[in-house]
């Protein structure tokens, strides 16, 4: 029973904190950061199993999680709201060539990142961008304008506040 | 170098939404139910620590044997077999044995008071109303059903035997 308990506890923990920690996370890890979530599990190990290391243990936490984790799916898929609050909403980053000034502050997205998955989408300037999303999973999309659109160069530095 | 000022951030077209409804294959039915029961089967203890009782009277002696039904791999437990004299007399001395292959199964095996012999606790007799206990404590160490017995001697006559039955998860 103790081991159910346990996992549950720091599977909604884990859920909770990455929620509270934001998108960016999840999709920028810096190296630094990569280090600290490797650490994570070696913090929880030994409270997971609460010294119990035999085979049983093993198979009932494991089961316990694959069970929390397919339950979160499931209700994730069933209701939207829990979907929103478990996985989070996109967030328009660029919206018609400007910045969404005051949505990049709150997923801490600097201007760098946004241009390197420009870049990446083959776009150059902000002007050429309809829409760049912060994704739930931390990726960022770009969506271009249309070619036949005229660009105003003049919005590249232009930021929705 | 326009900056505008927009009260909400614009939003993106929304996909069009579907009815929400879960619709799991048969197969996968079963395993999320297997997947789900071990969880369910923990919490309701089934693969928690027991322990089982066991009576028996000889030769004006209550024997209580009180032994661990399940236990998990590495876990430790123990045996204890209170003697107690009902009668009005003082007992005989009184021998407790252990079954050598049901102790060889665990680990860590220490009795309390010591064996004078292999697996074997010599008692000395019991005033009225006295009782006295021995006590073996151990480890699980091979996963399976493990059976034996206990056995208590009082005296050239009294003899009583009681089972022991644990399950140690792997």
């Amino acid at each position: 029973m103790e081991a159910v308990l346990r996992v549950a506890f720091v599977y909604i923990l884990l859920l909770a904190a990455f929620r509270v920690m934001g998108k960016r996370e999840l999709g920028q890890l810096s190296p630094f950061e990569l280090v600290v979530l490797i650490l994570i599990p070696e913090i929880f190990s030994d409270a997971l199993v609460g010294g119990d290391h035999s085979m049983t243990a093993a198979t009932i936490g494991g089961s316990t999680l694959l069970a929390l984790v397919f339950l979160t799916s499931v209700l994730s898929h069933r209701f939207r709201g829990f979907q929103r609050l478990v996985e989070g909403q996109p967030t328009v980053l660029v919206h018609d060539g400007r910045f969404c000034e005051r949505e990049m502050n709150r997923t801490r997205v600097q201007p760098d990142e946004v241009f390197a998955h420009l870049r990446a989408a083959g776009l150059e300037r902000l002007s050429q961008v309809r829409w760049a999303i912060l994704e739930e999973d931390g990726k960022i999309s770009v969506v271009p304008r249309d070619p036949d659109e005229g660009v105003d160069q003049s919005r590249d530095e232009d930021i929705h506040a | 170098m326009g900056h505008s000022r927009h009260a909400d951030p614009p939003q993106p077209p929304q996909p069009p939404q579907i009815e929400r409804r879960i619709e799991l294959p048969a197969p996968q039915v079963v395993g999320v139910a297997i997947l789900f029961l071990i969880p369910l089967a923990a919490l309701l203890g089934v693969f928690d620590r027991s322990s089982r009782d066991e009576h028996a009277e000889v030769a004006g002696l209550e024997v209580h044997l009180t032994y661990p039904e399940r236990m998990r791999y590495h876990q430790s437990g123990s045996i204890e077999v209170t003697i107690r004299n009902t009668s009005a007399y003082r007992s005989d001395s009184m021998r407790v044995t252990f079954d050598p292959a049901y102790l060889e199964r665990f680990a860590s095996v220490t009795f309390a008071p010591s064996a004078d012999e292999a697996y074997s606790v010599a008692l000395p007799g019991l005033d009225p109303g006295r009782e006295r206990r021995v006590r073996v404590d151990l480890e699980a160490d091979r996963g399976g059903r493990q059976r034996g017995w206990v056995q208590v001697e009082a005296g050239p006559t009294g003899h009583a035997e009681l089972p022991l039955r644990t399950f140690v998860f792997p």
